[in-house]
């Protein structure tokens, strides 16, 4: 490796299926794990929220992309954050939120959990650089 | 470490800038140094007078004037962008900051941020 | 007086049902009585609501707003905890026929 490890945090700020931003994403970070890099985490934000939902069936010939993300965050033990406050706004709840707000169901897939701002705020702090990838337009 | 947020969308039509500012809310929040910066047709979240109860949204320029209070630094926006929209500083809400140099400014930051 | 509807967290879910006898009975609840400090902090809330359209998103947001408007004296979250048991952000805007604020900080 020619230069030192990054900490990296992804945001992630672009709709699976409307925009190419997760994917783009989900190509950075495994590029950059297999560098030796190290990342952070991956915080879902505005749009982007819509990739952490255990409900996306694309048809067959076509990639999941959230159930591929949901197997790379595993797979290297990276957490996965949806911020809250885009999440419910976009119907996207895990079990606390749906008894928070008496809803008839949750969607939250497995390994991302639902947290607030600060957890970004944390990583303006803690990582050595934070990639944005936007849905664009 | 001071941070720039870009807001480079319109205030209404698309509900990316509202996002935007409010991960500027939370560095506040956190008294992590933190200011705008409106380029484009984000320039016009920075105009006086704005009904948005017509549209049945929140004003931003009610909004925006919550920034100081919770401890915003700067609300910074293009000139050049300002002229093309018709802006003049009369125009504008108080305590806006117009810039030139967009470079030299987002120079002056630690982190810029786009993140719309 | 009939009771407005309040959701599960004791949020008013019309906001425009709310009044001084409401802000009260929704303060009984939490076990407080409201005094001359809490009609403070509680129409403080009402008029930055009212200036802002939003209410202060985050607890370190109240207090700062606070202190803003009424000094340090009584923007710390001390005072305000005191005030408001609980989370006093939470606390505030319950009585103050306020939105429930989405936890995002």
């Amino acid at each position: 490796m020619s230069s030192e490890p990054h900490h990296f945090t992804l945001v992630i700020t672009g709709a699976p299926y409307s925009t190419q931003a997760p994917q783009t994403a989900l190509g950075f970070a495994r590029a950059a794990v297999a560098q030796g890099h190290t990342i952070d985490r991956v915080f879902l934000y505005g749009e982007g929220v819509h990739l952490a939902s255990v409900l996306a069936c694309p048809p067959s010939d076509e990639t999941n992309w959230p159930a591929a993300w949901c197997e790379f965050l595993e797979a290297h033990a990276i957490p996965g954050i949806a911020c809250v406050a885009s999440a419910l706004r976009r119907g996207l709840v895990d079990q606390a939120e749906q008894d928070r707000y008496e809803l008839p169901a949750h969607n939250l897939a497995r390994p991302f959990t639902i947290a607030g701002l600060g957890e970004w705020v944390e990583s303006t702090i803690q990582s050595s650089r934070i990639i944005y990838f936007h849905g664009g337009d | 470490m001071h941070t720039l947020i870009v807001i480079d969308c319109p205030p209404y039509g698309s509900w990316s800038g509202r996002e935007s500012l409010d991960m500027a809310f939370s560095l506040a929040a956190f008294d992590q140094p933190v200011s705008l910066l409106f380029i484009g047709e984000g320039v016009l979240w920075l105009k006086q007078g704005q009904q948005a109860d017509a549209v049945a949204q929140k004003s931003v320029e009610r909004n925006l004037k919550a920034a100081a209070i919770f401890g915003i630094d700067a609300l910074l926006v293009d000139n050049a962008a300002c002229r093309r929209f018709g802006l003049n500083e009369g125009a504008l809400i108080d305590g806006t900051l117009p810039v030139d140099d967009l470079r030299a400014t987002m120079d002056r930051f630690d982190h810029v941020v786009l993140p719309g | 007086m009939t009771t407005p509807i309040r959701n599960n967290e004791g949020f008013l879910e019309d906001a425009s049902t709310w009044s001084e006898d409401v802000a009260r009975e929704i303060a009984a609840d939490d076990g407080i009585e409201l005094g001359r400090n809490h009609w403070e902090i509680i129409e403080f809330l009402r008029i930055f609501y009212k200036e802002h359209e939003i209410s202060p998103p985050s607890n370190r947001l109240f207090v700062k707003a606070v202190k803003e408007a009424l000094g340090e004296e009584k923007g710390n979250s001390i005072y305000l905890m005191q005030l408001f048991p609980g989370t006093p952000a939470k606390t505030a805007c319950r009585i103050a026929g306020l939105p429930r604020p989405t936890n995002c900080l």
